[in-house]
């Protein structure tokens, strides 16, 4: 008997339930709330962490302009099969829009066109590309990075000289694509001799652990470091152990590579700087959902900046970093519609 | 025995060749032979490589070495322990003792109490892996992943807390060089050392080795199983704790996937030295050494040019000889 009145409440409750949030997408369509979902790969590293918190801060910021904004965060634990569901999910609770960092480049194809033919657009960024064209894609320019990387390295020590190169994650179309554009730019400079390539499996460990083997078979002197990810800090660590200088590197945006750099300049003036693939592209993704849903035209593929710090930037706005966190950018919505979705 | 006597009867010069056969006899009946050999085999490729038999190439390698080395015995005793015992709690033992460490979970500056709570949780992890295997009968490469997936989201929780290089004495203690030796390097084959011991030279180490020979005889024979897992997983779990202690000192940094190399080595490094996978012989050196030849074959791939398929493919290659070996010279061939 009284499982029974239970369960009719149950059913009860169910359908004030499904009858809320009905009404709610509607009132919401009204108000022009824009529920953004965001599908993320992983929460697992430093990086993710930073487009978490950067998409977070910019709905903080369009909120507080007056725009409504609510973000539905979900995470795949790193499983494609899992994100396909929570896109399709997505899809089903009838957000307004869908932010896709993709775990794979061809599987969520069939999601995005639900989705997309459900009228809601999706962009995707941060992890990297997916093959359909029905997706807009706010993405790094890994063509151009080599260029810019190399020039920075050559300002500072010159067209000549000694190099190691520490790739990434062997056979990861992404890591090929970065040492494609290494090689494009280094051919300019045939007065650098590359004498020892390793690879690092984008893990400061391993990084540390293969220069560390090699350090003593290499020459007394060594300029330059060339490296992808994650292998500053543990190649600069092992020339550190080994009592010799560290050579000239770019370090990325981690804590550790960061407070590294800012150390080393104040030991000995050793100048560098920071680049790195931005987290705060999250907050951009955001802003520019929000543009797209005002009516704003955005193109269906943009170009996120690789922004690039110096040490004194880096020691005026990020000197109390954590080891353990990340340095992510802010752009406001205004920035973003101007020199993201504007430019040509 | 005629054949002895007749040496012993022999020359002076022929009984000083026999002592030598013996001692290259006893050499090569060890189950490290192999491995060393290789060592060898491989400076001296570097060596022709590079133009010049460098000793701090091969000091470096084994700093390296004596890292996945400790990964490595921790791996062998379990895997010693019994057929189809398997640590796969390792990387994330060795991660969250790492984060201990550097992200100064008591207080930044307490490097005694960060190395006796990182202990403590490996010798717990090792615990409860024996619970779930002995108690509930779950099989050990269950548990142990199990155990592994819980550490590593208590990792992801202390991940967060801001953290720093360990620095100070014991940072300087294991890059400093003594001897030629780093203090890294020391420092692993000490612990190394108190484990052969530990191992090779006490009732514990005795019944280890009975049960991973025959299970069901060590029990006839007195040995209580139970507590001698225990003690074999309890013993795994510090040496990863102590892994994790020893690279977040002196690689100066913590990252969520610092232990992730550790897993596949420490069964490579185990397999190489010699090491029985299916139980009951172990040896410490030999473990030591197979970790070794691991990094020194790399080192030398890579000095080689070699791309990373082909790299990949030689260290197959390497384990998988060595496993074929053993197996050709064991006396229980199946």
């Amino acid at each position: 008997m009284r499982k029974n009145t239970l369960s009719r409440r149950a059913v009860l409750a169910a359908g004030l339930l499904i009858g809320g949030v009905m009404a709610c997408g509607q009132a919401s369509a009204n108000d022009k709330t824009f529920v953004i979902g965001v599908a993320m790969p992983f929460q697992t590293n430093s990086w993710q962490k930073g487009f978490f918190a950067s998409a977070k801060y910019a709905a903080e910021q369009l909120n507080a302009s007056g725009k409504k904004v609510e973000l539905k965060i979900v995470d795949a634990g790193g499983d494609a099969q899992t994100q396909i569901q929570q896109i399709n999910n997505l899809t089903l609770q009838g957000v307004d829009f869908i932010i896709i960092e993709p775990l794979s480049d061809t599987a969520l194809n069939g999601a995005v066109d639900n989705a997309v033919a459900a009228g809601i657009p999706v962009l995707a960024t941060g992890t990297g590309g997916i093959t359909n064209p029905k997706a807009i894609e706010l993405q790094n320019d890994f063509k151009t990075l080599g260029d810019k990387y190399v020039k920075l390295i050559t300002d500072r020590v010159g067209t000549k000289g000694t190099a190691i190169m520490i790739r990434g994650l062997a056979g990861n179309a992404a890591e090929q694509t970065i040492q494609d554009s290494y090689t494009r730019a280094l051919a300019k400079y045939p007065d650098i001799k590359v004498v020892s390539t390793v690879y690092g499996d984008w893990n400061q460990s391993v990084a540390q652990q293969h220069v560390t083997t090699i350090l003593p078979t290499l020459p007394p002197k060594v300029d330059i470091i060339f490296s992808q990810g994650e292998a500053a800090f543990g190649a600069a660590q092992a020339f550190l152990a080994a009592g010799r200088e560290v050579p000239m590197q770019v370090y990325g945006f981690s804590g550790t590579d960061v407070n590294l750099l800012i150390k080393l300049n104040e030991k000995s003036g050793y100048d560098s700087v920071a680049m790195n693939t931005d987290p705060g592209v999250g907050g951009m993704a955001v802003n520019v959902a929000v543009a797209k849903l005002s009516g704003e035209p955005v193109p269906m593929t943009m170009e996120a900046p690789v922004p690039v710090l110096s040490v004194a930037q880096l020691k005026a706005d990020h000197g109390n970093l954590a080891d353990s966190d990340i340095l992510w950018l802010k752009y406001s919505y205004d920035w973003t519609l101007k020199n993201i979705i504007g430019k040509k | 025995m005629t054949r002895k006597a007749q040496f012993a009867v022999g020359s002076v010069t022929l009984m000083s060749t026999n002592v030598g056969v013996k001692i290259w006899r006893n050499l090569l009946r060890k189950s490290w032979a192999g491995a060393l050999a290789g060592v060898v085999l491989l400076w001296v490729i570097a060596g022709l490589v590079t133009g010049e038999l460098s000793w701090s190439f091969l000091i470096a390698n084994a700093t390296i070495a004596g890292l996945f080395a400790l990964a490595g015995t921790a791996q062998m005793a379990v895997l010693a322990s019994g057929s189809g015992n398997i640590d796969l709690s390792l990387p994330y033992v060795v991660t969250f003792s790492a984060y201990v460490m550097s992200a100064g979970v008591l207080g930044q500056d307490n490097v005694a109490g960060s190395v006796l709570l990182s202990v403590l949780v490996g010798a717990l992890t090792g615990a409860v892996n024996v619970a779930l295997i002995v108690r509930l009968r779950i099989p050990a490469i269950v548990a142990t992943l199990a155990s592994g997936y819980i550490l590593y989201s208590l990792t992801v929780s202390i991940q967060n807390w801001p953290s720093k290089p360990v620095g100070g004495m014991f940072e300087a203690m294991l890059r400093a060089r003594f001897a030629g030796l780093t203090g890294v390097l020391i420092v692993a084959a000490l612990i190394l050392a108190v484990v052969g011991v530990l191992l090779s030279r006490t009732v514990f180490g005795l019944q280890f080795h009975a049960m991973g020979q025959n299970a069901e005889v060590a029990r006839l024979a007195g040995v209580r199983r139970g507590w001698v897992l225990l003690g074999t997983f309890v013993l795994a779990g510090v040496l990863e704790a102590l892994l994790g202690v020893l690279l977040a000192t002196y690689q100066g940094g913590v990252s969520a996937d610092l232990g992730r190399a550790y897993l596949l080595g420490s069964v490579a490094a185990v397999v190489i030295g010699g090491t029985r996978p299916t139980g009951g012989v172990t040896s410490v050196f030999g473990t030591a050494v197979g970790a070794l030849v691991l990094t020194l074959a790399q080192s030398d791939l890579i000095l080689l040019n070699f791309g990373i398929g082909t790299q990949y493919v030689i260290q197959g290659l390497i384990v998988l000889s060595t496993v074929c070996l053993v197996a050709a010279r064991s006396p229980d061939r199946r």
